[in-house]
This record gives C-alpha cells, sequence and structure tokens, in this order.
C-alpha cells in the first residue's frame, strides 16, 4: 500500500522560552495524517504550535521527540546535504511574506532558475524555457522574470514564491499563511491558483493559518490547534459547520460575518470553557 | 460635527507627485461611528491622517475639513495642538509605537493625562485606574505597573484605548487597532471598543480592509478604492444591495458561508 504523503506521530517539541515564561511545549505529541491530493488547514492563533509543525514537517526545525514521515521517508533530525535536496524535491514550503525569501537585488528569474540548477540536469536553455513555463503556471506573464522583486506587487511576488516551490516539483507543499498578507481580493485568486494547481498536478497541502476564511476556501479537512494540541478535526465543512469543541466555537464566533457583532459575554463564557478542557 | 468636503492630496516622493486622494467626502455627526473600508493603497489610512494634519510632509492638501464649524486645514500652533489633545483622539494598529518602552504603561497613562490635559499628577493616577476597569482589565495594579514588553499585544492595544479616552474626545479615530491581534483578541478589544465609545457617546471614524468588521461597529460605512469613495451606506444596504463592482468584489473574496449561528453554550 502506498503511504500517505505526511504522516506525524507523536510530535513533541520544547522551546527553552525566556527566564519568565519558563519552557514552551510548542508540539504536545501531535498526531496528523495528510492524504494524497487533499489539502489540509491547520488553524490556530499564535503561540498554538501550528508554525513549528509546519517548520518540523520540512526540516528547518528538529522535534523532541515523535516522527514525521513525508512520502514514506522519515524526516530525521540533522540531515546530510544529499538527504536535505531529496527532502526538498519532494516537499517546499510558500511563507508569508515572499519579499523576505526573494533576493531584493536579483531578478526573480534567478530565484526560480536556482531550484531548477539544483533539482535538475537541465542546461541553461531549456532551464530558461522551464521558467517561462512556470510563470504561466501561475498565471504571470514571462516579461515579468526580469522584474525585482521591488517591482512586483504583493500578489505577483507570492506567485513567484509559488512557481519556485514547483521548480522543485514536489508532490508536497507546505503553505504557511502564505495569503495573511495580502488584500482580499489578492487572497481571492491566489486561493483560486493554488486549488487549480492542486488538482492539476495532484499536489498535496498543508496549509497553516489563522483565518477561518481560508480554511473554508481552501481545505478538505482542518485541524484546529491551541497550545501545541490539536482541539478538534475533521471534514472542513463539518468543523465549521457543526465545531464541537468549545475552542473552535470560540474561533468562530470572533471570526467576523455579515450581521455579526462581537460580544464580550458569549467570548468569555466559550474562553474559560474551553480553557477549562 | 466633522465635515470632510472635497478632499484631495497628493504626496512628494523623490521629487515625484504621487496623487493619493481624489475629492474625498465624509461626514461623521456627533456620537455616531463611521467606517472607512478599502485595500493597501486605497488612501482610507491618508484619509484619517489628514484629519490630524499629520500627512507626511510636504503633501499637498485641498478641498476643506471642518470639525466643530472650525476648518482643520487652518488650524496651526496651540489651536491644532488643543484639537489633537482635547478634541480628537487616535488609536493605530500597533501599540507599541505609541507606548514608550521604558515607562511602566501606569506612567504612559498619567503623563497624557497630566501633560495634555493638566489634571493633577494624584487624580491622573486614580483615573489610569478607572480607565483600565472600563477597557475591561480585571487585574488593574499589575498592568499598571507592567512595562509594554511584559504584556501581550491585546492587552497592550486596551491600554492605548485608555489612554486615547482619558480625554473624552468628541472623536476617536482608529486605524486598523486589531489588524495585529488574534482573532479572539480582536473580537473583545472589539466589543470593548464598542462599548466604550457607546457610554460615552463618543464619534468614531474607523478605518478597516474587513467589511464585516466595520459594519458589525459602524452605522454607516464608505468604500474607498484608489483615493476615491467609491460608494457610502449603511452596513446592511452594502451587503445586500451593493451598487458599485468594487463592493461586490470585496464581499465576493470573502464567501460568508461559515454556517456558524453562536453557541448554544455560551448564551445558556
Amino acid at each position: 500500500m502506498m503511504s500517505s504523503p505526511i504522516v506525524v506521530e507523536r510530535l513533541t517539541k520544547t522551546f527553552r522560552g525566556t527566564r519568565s515564561s519558563g519552557p514552551v511545549l510548542a508540539l504536545d505529541a501531535v498526531n496528523l495524517i495528510v492524504e494524497k491530493g487533499t489539502c489540509m488547514a491547520v488553524v490556530g492563533e499564535s503561540g498554538s504550535g501550528k508554525t513549528t509543525l509546519a517548520r518540523i514537517i520540512v526540516g528547518l526545525e528538529t522535534a523532541d521527540s515523535g516522527t514525521v514521515a513525508v512520502e514514506g521517508r522519515l524526516v530525521s533530525g540533522r540531515a546530510t546535504r544529499r538527504e536535505r535536496q531529496r527532502r526538498s524535491s519532494q516537499i517546499q514550503m510558500v511563507f508569508q511574506d515572499p519579499q523576505s525569501s526573494l533576493n531584493r537585488r536579483l531578478p526573480v528569474r534567478v530565484a526560480i532558475d536556482e531550484v531548477l540548477r539544483i533539482h535538475s540536469t537541465l542546461g541553461a536553455g531549456p532551464r530558461a524555457e522551464r521558467c517561462t513555463e512556470l510563470f504561466e503556471q501561475v498565471g504571470l506573464d514571462a516579461r515579468h522574470l526580469d522584474a525585482l522583486p521591488s517591482e512586483l506587487s504583493g500578489g505577483q511576488r507570492q506567485r513567484v514564491a509559488i512557481a519556485r516551490a514547483l521548480a522543485a516539483s514536489p508532490s508536497v507543499i507546505v503553505l504557511d499563511e502564505s495569503v495573511a498578507a495580502l488584500d482580499v481580493t489578492v487572497q481571492a485568486q491566489i486561493l483560486d491558483l493554488l486549488t487549480r494547481l492542486r488538482q492539476n498536478q495532484g499536489l498535496t497541502y498543508l496549509f497553516i493559518t489563522h483565518d477561518l476564511t481560508v480554511v473554508q476556501q481552501i481545505a478538505d479537512n482542518v485541524v484546529v490547534m491551541r497550545k501545541g494540541a490539536i482541539v478538534e478535526r475533521g471534514l472542513t465543512a463539518e468543523v465549521l459547520g457543526a465545531p464541537q469543541h468549545p475552542y473552535t466555537q470560540l474561533l468562530l464566533e470572533c471570526a467576523p460575518r455579515p450581521g455579526w457583532k462581537p460580544q464580550r459575554g458569549v467570548i468569555r463564557a466559550l474562553r474559560d470553557e474551553s480553557e477549562k478542557l | 460635527m466633522l465635515r470632510i468636503e472635497n478632499l484631495s492630496l497628493t504626496i512628494r516622493a523623490q521629487r515625484e507627485e504621487i496623487p493619493v486622494l481624489h475629492s474625498v467626502n465624509l461626514t461623521v455627526d456627533r456620537g455616531e461611528s463611521v467606517g472607512i473600508v478599502g485595500e493597501s493603497g486605497s488612501g482610507k489610512s491618508m484619509t484619517l491622517r489628514s484629519i490630524l494634519r499629520i500627512e507626511p510632509d510636504g503633501s499637498t492638501v485641498t478641498g476643506r475639513i471642518t470639525f466643530d464649524g472650525t476648518n482643520v486645514l487652518e488650524l496651526k500652533g496651540e489651536p491644532l495642538r488643543r484639537l489633537r489633545s482635547h478634541e480628537i483622539a487616535m488609536i493605530a494598529q500597533n501599540p507599541h509605537a505609541v507606548l514608550n518602552p521604558v515607562l511602566a504603561v501606569g506612567r504612559y497613562l498619567v503623563e497624557g493625562m497630566h501633560d495634555a490635559q493638566g489634571m493633577p499628577a494624584r487624580a491622573a493616577k486614580l483615573r489610569a485606574g478607572e480607565l483600565l476597569e472600563q477597557v475591561g482589565i480585571d487585574d488593574v495594579d499589575r498592568v499598571l505597573r507592567s512595562y509594554p514588553h511584559q504584556l501581550s499585544g491585546g492587552m497592550l492595544q486596551r491600554v492605548v484605548i485608555a489612554g486615547a479616552i482619558a480625554g473624552n474626545p468628541k472623536l476617536l479615530l482608529a486605524d486598523e487597532p486589531t489588524t495585529a491581534l488574534d482573532v479572539t483578541t480582536q473580537a473583545e478589544v472589539m466589543a470593548i471598543l464598542d462599548e466604550c465609545r457607546r457610554e460615552l457617546g463618543m464619534a468614531m471614524l474607523f478605518v478597516t480592509h474587513d467589511l464585516d468588521l466595520a459594519a458589525a461597529v459602524c452605522d454607516r460605512i464608505s468604500v474607498m478604492k484608489d483615493g476615491v469613495v467609491v460608494e457610502d451606506g449603511v452596513p446592511d444596504q452594502l451587503r445586500d444591495n451593493p451598487r458599485h463592482p468594487y463592493t461586490r468584489e470585496l464581499m465576493a473574496s470573502r464567501p460568508a458561508s461559515i454556517a456558524w449561528h453562536g453557541s448554544k453554550g455560551a448564551t445558556s
């Protein structure tokens, strides 16, 4: 049987924290399976551990205990150069702010070409062709290849970041708040693009977000995290439509929507209830 | 009370003139809450800043902004300072930008009341505690003694709100005050802001990118795009019957089909 693209078992991570906070349990025995071709959203507030989970899965951080398997192979602590390269051809990450991950002095073509040089045996000519192809896939005009990041809009830069992730031909993409910094109209366009790419190329997504509307727009499944633990999981429609855990109810209650009024009493009651559990 | 008429603003950046606002019209009546909703670059914050005359240096402003009959654009010196300290208060996205990192937040509140409003120091101290209670803080004494880095973003934003309402201003300008906060904290801070505003009969001009958030606390909303008010109306009308294509696009970008109608457990 083919294994699932992402299998996380009893993943635990503690950060040393500050003198006043003491050690912080960022992940508390987290289990997670993401099936092939699906989009799993991880939703939570700051400090929930959602980003730590993503960073361990792609190998940017090491866990204290527990295991992560990507495409059936264990992602272990310190990897050799070759191991890292193999891993990055399977799993890629798209961050919130592409401006910080693109070199501001170089045309964006360089960022994509670099990935192609590492992950393919293509010569310069075919690589240039592939760059154009990738740009077309993410809805950018090929003339933008020679632009500097600063000459592009936020939405365009995020498209470049997605093209760069695709350049490695990964089967899994981890998206960490990848639309959080964008205006809502641009957000909708990028989410549409991501869904189209996933369907056309059979990609698997792990989408980290704080935003339930984004979850609803992109994910098949969702896990809700709070203080390092998953408090609820299931199909997106079920979790958002009939949340069982008071913390999920709190998140939904607080999400602005038509006809909504924030009510201190309701918020406080749900917060108290979820903290008891 | 506040009337903005044909406000246009051009900023100068590296010898280039960049038009930012085009003939913006907007009014806020006494005690009323008005929202400006728009995306980045729409001019919503710049409109707010023009009211306090804190637009970028070298900007050219034309049109009229009157507050209680006084033309704000002609104010200078003491009358302008008085407008900023007594009549109109402002809160923004990042509380760290207004709070002094080496002063306990109690000192921040007391200094504001003592220096700007001329309140005696002892009275100001008592009032600081009352204000923190008003913005929903339970352990007032601890918070008064805390330095900004010891408090969460939501707590700091409450402190800033307390400072803003300290002088009983007639109008509060709020520029994305909850954008940097977690969603549950945002809801709490907005609820507190809304309650305080109603209790004090204070008007508010609330700038946000979130139409639903504006609708929750505003009597009227102006939608801005590229420096132009493309549409204004009451929240229900904008939601149910938007006239401008951009308003429709804004709403379509955030599908509102989360079928959540409140928790039974919480209301019982």
